[in-house]
């Protein structure tokens, strides 16, 4: 409700209540009786010195008559003083600078909005840093370039007498590292022109609901021996965003029948028996591996084995439709990941399990087990749709073969890999000269 | 005695600026690039101190410096880790594992030789 409709109807109830004039009140306060008509009907807004006059005059507290905005003014000035780290006593200081100086009241409050919705698009970004790899790559690929033309600089600024040969030496070492940073910038500022146009903060739906997926941790405690109204209460403290909702919705459901099918203390217990390989477990449990997997993504944040779990499923098409974050391992929502994965492999032969131990482009080491099944009763004349599902373990599973690491990357844009058969797109880290400039651009 | 410092970085040009700031200090400097045999390259050189990048072919930086930490020869090796990954949690991991000093991307010249020579007999 708009705050000069409660503020007039206020002083209008006030005025009634104490029996007094319009006339009366108006003069006392210093204006016309038409005037206060306005402001009783709500048709002028008021506030400041008139406001506190008229306050005076009808017995009552300022802030009685401040509803609405006025009283959000007040709370949003106090907020910003507050995260300002002004003290008590300034802090009081607020309802007679709205008072005394509404307009520069007014304008601390845009302000600290302002502040409020740059800080939730910095954390927009900074959640693209982290979920986002080939934003992540592309910043570490500058900051990297960035580091080596600095030292370089310095040197040659700083070291008047320096041997030809070192002079030689660095003069090529800028004149790359230039060409590589003017490259990767150029790739940067047309990522973030296209942020710009989709509008600051902006996050696609299935990018909200994963949000709010790892805000939970992946684990509902409630629907472990809960019902579809659990779903939907939960539900109702998610995304705003109707197409997200619907996607959390979904994965809830999912979690509410796992749970039904695998009971999270049966699933701890085997843990502890037979250790973590999902086809061991998925075997002895009697259960579907996708639905083992699943729930060995949803174990409890204080679980030991949880900071080593993460979970991919995409369908037939790759993309993404849940994801389980693990360190190290970057899964990309948006993008399509590395064609080596197990999680693709599966597609081509749905019903068998593909496990292979994979090796990053920066050395580390993750076991992967991923199966496809369909996702939906087979009917005839209709094309089957299959989901994949991809278990990524940071522990080695025992009962899997020493074998040589498969050796795969993350997405390939971001993939410095040499010679990859399955390469469907040029690295913005591997030095292209044969490649068309658009190909660095995100 | 010279000391010596072993620097395990892929960046072969930040190799060459570090390298060359360090020997002018008249350190004695080692490089590797290869992060899977990374620990047979501290093994053959006890270095005094060791610049240590994070995103390396073969092995990352933090799987390095928990090797170093786990051995029992060299296990206190001051270890400067130098790193455009700078973001807090890799930070925290960083100290979590083991590091004497955590220094991002893009570094200034004299910052480096300061870390290094604050570093030197200073055990982790």
């Amino acid at each position: 409700m708009a705050r000069s409709e409660l503020t007039g109807t206020r002083i209008r109830e006030r005025r009634l209540a104490l029996r007094m004039r319009q006339a009366d009140l108006a003069r006392a306060a210093g204006i016309s009786a038409s005037y206060l008509n306005l402001i009783e009907h709500n048709k002028r807004r008021i506030a400041g010195k008139l406001l506190a006059d008229i306050a005076t005059h009808l017995e009552v507290d300022y802030t009685e008559l401040m509803q609405g905005a006025d009283q959000a003014l007040l709370e949003t000035v106090t907020a910003a003083g507050a995260a300002t780290g002004l003290n008590e006593d300034a802090l009081t200081q607020a309802e007679g600078l709205i008072r005394g100086f509404p307009s520069w009241a007014g304008l601390i409050a845009n302000q600290a909005e302002q502040i409020a919705a740059l800080e939730r698009s910095v954390d927009a970004l900074n959640d693209r840093l982290t979920h986002d790899p080939a934003l992540a790559e592309a910043m570490h690929e500058v900051l990297s370039t960035v580091s080596a033309v600095r030292s370089t600089a310095s040197i040659l600024a700083s070291t008047p007498e320096i041997d030809p040969n070192w002079l030689g030496r660095f003069h090529t070492n800028l004149d790359e590292d230039s060409r590589r940073l003017a490259d990767g910038a150029e790739a940067m500022v047309s990522y973030f022109e296209t942020q710009a146009r989709r509008g600051p903060g902006f996050l696609a739906p299935t990018e909200v609901a994963s949000a709010f997926l790892d805000s939970a941790q992946h684990h509902f405690q409630t629907l472990e021996t809960g019902s579809e109204t659990d779903v939907e209460a939960l539900c109702a403290e998610g995304p705003e965003d109707a197409n997200a909702r619907t996607m959390v919705r979904t994965a809830l459901l999912q979690y509410l029948h796992d749970a039904r099918q695998l009971p999270m203390q049966i699933l701890r217990d085997a843990i502890l028996d037979m250790g973590v390989d999902p086809l061991v477990l998925a075997e002895e449990l009697s259960v579907p591996l996708d639905c083992l997997m699943r729930r060995l993504a949803a174990l409890p944040p204080d679980a030991p084995e949880t900071a080593d779990i993460g979970l991919l499923v995409i369908d037939s098409a790759g993309a993404a439709r849940y994801r389980r974050p693990i360190s190290g391992f970057a899964l990309p929502l948006v993008t399509a990941g590395c064609p080596l994965w197990p999680l693709y492999q599966s597609l081509a032969r749905p019903h068998y399990p593909v496990q292979s131990r994979l090796t990053l482009p920066d050395g580390a080491v993750f076991d992967a087990t991923a199966i496809a099944l369909p996702a939906t009763r087979p009917r005839p004349g209709t094309p089957d749709v299959l989901h994949a599902t991809m278990l990524i373990q940071r522990m080695p599973a025992k009962s899997l073969p020493v074998t040589r690491p498969l050796a795969v990357g993350v997405t390939c844009r971001v993939c410095a890999r040499t010679n990859c058969t399955a390469r469907r797109e040029p690295s913005l880290l591997t030095p292209a000269p044969d490649h068309p400039k658009a190909d660095t651009a995100f | 005695m010279t000391k010596t410092v072993l620097l395990i970085e892929d960046e072969p040009n930040i190799i060459v600026a570090i390298s060359f700031i360090l020997q002018r200090a008249g350190w004695r400097v080692q490089t590797h690039s290869d992060g899977a045999n990374a620990m047979e390259a501290v093994a053959r050189e006890r270095p005094d101190v060791i610049v240590l990048d994070v995103m390396l072919p073969g092995r990352s930086g933090f799987d390095i410096l928990a090797d170093i930490r786990a051995q029992d020869t060299e296990h206190d090796v001051p270890v400067l880790m130098l790193t455009a990954k700078g973001q807090t949690k890799d930070r925290a991991r960083a100290e979590a594992l083991g590091v004497t000093q955590f220094m991002t991307k893009p570094f200034a010249n004299q910052a480096v030789l300061e870390a290094v020579e604050a570093l030197v007999g200073q055990k982790a």
